[in-house]
């Protein structure tokens, strides 16, 4: 065994940051104290400004004299606290995720803050701050050094085994992660060199500042409802006079014309926040496969690092807003199991292609990726049937037309509607509503392919799930009275990764259980 | 590889019913719900300033509509409710008017826990639940014989002891 490694220290540099930050945080309330007390209790100010400062400083240094950390052959240990000595062990090959970040402060001082997570329940550890080199250097040794130990379950193994049989596996990518290691044997950490070079990195994806154009889309709805809230608020003025018609109609036209100026005003500033709110987050962002790993950059001021692990990957999921479509954009997130959320934000607002393709990518994973194959996210899914369309459509007109019904009775109780509008409204929602169902029907449907099963979710937002066969843990087939009477099913692969769950809704009875039988071969 | 829509052969049923004692417990709970239902609302009645028609319509429909639950889902449940555990999984089929056939593969379970509620004690019946790492697949079987339950869980847990991968 080598000796054990000697205790390391945070850098030196982090203790500019606390005091940085306590007079930044302090200059505000300092100058209301000055400006407020006045003249008479300004001494009184001025010290309870320094003692704030001397607490900050003594508040900042302490971290640094406390905490230490070292990496053993199995395991990272963090040494941190004043009063209470805690003594935080992360077992190296349960070290899911080495996140960095860095805000604009700790970029000009060359830090980085390292958030090490290994797991749901335990928290994260956190290490504020290292140097830039140092922490780079620990993401790479603790990355491969878990991947050395880690009991890595043998990565995209559909079950039956009888995928790209005979193919060559390309070495590189994932080449760190053996799949013969069995679990709970430790492999000989030793012989990993502490200064291995990292693996080589497969860019995925690049930023592209021209994607900015699509962060409008997002919540424009509520830019817009917005907007006509403010533009009715204006509308609240006493132009019901009688005798003065035309001033009544100058009036009116201003008021017009400030609708106008409202609505376009706030459209302008709408699209500028969000393309620049963009910028900031995702500017200089890539995507690279690395050793097993894929890791995110990202960020204009702030920037951050993350990686999963690629085992830990189950799938992707790629959703379309309405108005996001409309303008042919797309999000993507992976599906990961043993994150907190189970979704993993990989692309913002950008280009559908770009989408699908990087998607096609992560799905591939290390096996070689099918020449001229359907993306799994371009595929046509199976229909789920006339019933199903016709659940589809009660849904909708149930939905809208219930709401719709709920505040026109209302508004007609209350008399400030006559029941024209009132019809008129009903009518408007239940169109709505068909068109909603029409909709979320046309997205509706599945497929399952060699190695995945993709699913497309019955909504107005155009989402598909693409789940790897292996990924599925088990199955729900749900039917109340009314599927029943349709021979319908709802069928729920559940899952460790996303949301727990992928839902096929309106599934034929039989086609359910095929499905289920063909994936996972358990019960027959 | 496309769904194969031309398989006829359904899933099979799980084999076993739950304990005939499952119906008694079942119906002691509805007859609660009903009784703490109906309290509330005369309560209400005697303690709200007004009456209107539709908080009678309501009041009316609820108890009704436990009535009939009462009456009808206790035996319903017997005759939907099956579970069956085999060497690679477990599968049960609950509900009544929503029902459910739940599968999960004996390799991707992650614990086995049985329990007990006071109502189930004094019909001497316990609950296995088996869950997954998705919090959308737990599996439980609720009616179960006590001993059956013992053995139930002893079974699951040799099974799921000897599985290796970490079940995710």
């Amino acid at each position: 065994m080598t000796p054990e490694p000697s205790w390391e220290r945070l850098d030196a540099r982090m203790l500019l940051l606390g005091p940085v930050r306590a007079i930044g945080g302090f200059l505000v309330p300092a100058a209301i104290a000055t400006v407020g007390i006045g003249s008479t209790d300004g001494m009184r100010g001025l010290i309870i400004a320094a003692i704030t400062l001397v607490i900050s400083i003594v508040v900042g240094v302490l971290p640094w004299l406390t905490t230490t950390y070292r990496i053993t052959s199995t395991a990272l240990v963090v040494r941190t606290g004043v009063l209470k000595r805690q003594t935080l062990t992360a077992p190296l090959e349960r070290i899911r995720s080495v996140d960095l970040e860095a805000t604009l402060l700790h970029r000009l001082l060359a830090l980085r803050k390292v958030q090490i997570g290994t797991g749901v329940d335990d928290g994260s550890i956190t290490l504020d701050s290292l140097g830039a080199e140092p922490a780079e250097a620990l993401h790479h040794r603790l990355l491969a050094m878990r991947a050395a130990t880690g009991p890595t379950r043998p990565p995209h193994g559909a079950p039956g085994g009888n995928d790209e049989s005979g193919e060559p596996r390309p070495s590189g990518g994932g080449g760190t992660r053996p799949d013969g290691t069995q679990p709970g044997e430790s492999a000989p950490v030793d012989t990993v060199p502490e200064a291995q070079p990292p693996a080589p990195a497969h860019v995925l994806a690049t930023f592209d500042p021209g994607w900015a154009r699509f962060a409008p889309f997002s919540l424009l709805p509520l830019a817009l409802a917005a907007a006509a809230i403010g533009a009715v608020s204006q509308l609240d003025l006493p132009f019901g006079s009688t005798g003065e018609a035309i001033w009544d109609w100058l009036i009116a036209l201003s008021l017009g014309a400030l609708l106008l100026v409202v609505i376009l005003g706030g459209l302008l500033a709408w699209c500028a926040t969000t393309m620049v709110g963009y910028l900031v987050q995702w500017w200089n962002l890539r995507l690279v496969r690395q050793g097993g790993n894929l890791r995110l950059t990202r960020g204009l001021f702030t920037t951050t690092s993350t990686t999963v692990e690629e085992a830990r990957v189950r799938g992707v999921e790629m959703t379309e807003p309405v108005l996001l479509r409309a303008v042919g954009g797309a999000r993507l997130s992976a599906l990961v199991t043993g994150l907190e959320d189970g979704t993993y934000a990989v692309l913002p607002q950008v280009p559908r292609e770009v989408a699908v393709g990087v998607a096609q990518e992560i799905l591939a994973g290390d096996h070689p990726p099918e020449r001229g194959a359907t993306a799994a996210l371009d595929l046509d899914l199976h229909p789920h049937g006339s019933s199903a369309r016709r659940r589809a459509l009660i849904r909708g007109v149930r939905a809208w037309g219930g709401l719709a019904t709920v505040a026109v009775v209302g508004l007609w109780i209350a008399d400030w509607l006559s029941p024209l509008w009132g019809g008129v409204a009903l009518v408007a929602a239940v169109a709505w509503g068909l068109f909603v169902g029409d909709q979320s029907y046309r997205h509706l449907g599945h497929r399952l392919t060699e190695r995945h099963l993709v699913v497309g979710a019955a909504s107005l937002t155009r989402a598909r799930s693409v789940l790897e066969r292996d990924g599925i843990i088990g199955w729900v087939i749900a039917a109340n009275w009314f599927q029943r009477r349709l021979g319908l099913t709802t069928l729920t692969a559940t899952t460790a990764a996303g949301s727990e769950s992928v839902v096929l809704v309106d599934l034929p009875r039989a086609e359910a259980e095929a499905l289920v039988r063909e994936t996972t071969p358990v019960w027959v | 590889m496309s769904t194969p829509t031309d398989l006829p052969v359904p899933l099979r049923d799980p084999a076993h019913q739950v304990s005939p004692r499952a119906v008694a417990m079942w119906r002691t709970t509805e007859l609660a719900t009903l009784v703490v239902e109906t309290a509330v609302i005369v309560v209400l009645y005697f303690v709200l300033p007004s009456w209107p028609w539709w908080a009678s319509l309501i009041a009316g429909l609820s108890v009704v509509g436990s009535v009939i639950s009462l009456a009808v889902s206790p035996g319903l449940r017997y005759r939907i409710h099956r579970w069956e555990v085999t060497d690679e999984a477990i599968c049960t089929r609950t509900g009544w008017f929503t029902t459910e056939l739940r599968i999960a593969p004996l390799n991707r379970v992650q614990t086995v826990d049985s329990h007990q509620g006071p109502v189930m004690r004094l019909f001497g019946l316990a609950e296995v639940t088996v869950t997954t790492a998705s919090a959308a697949g737990p599996v439980s079987i609720p009616g179960l014989d006590l001993d059956v339950a013992h053995e139930v869980v002893a079974r699951l847990t040799a099974i799921t002891a000897a599985s290796e991968s970490d079940a995710t």
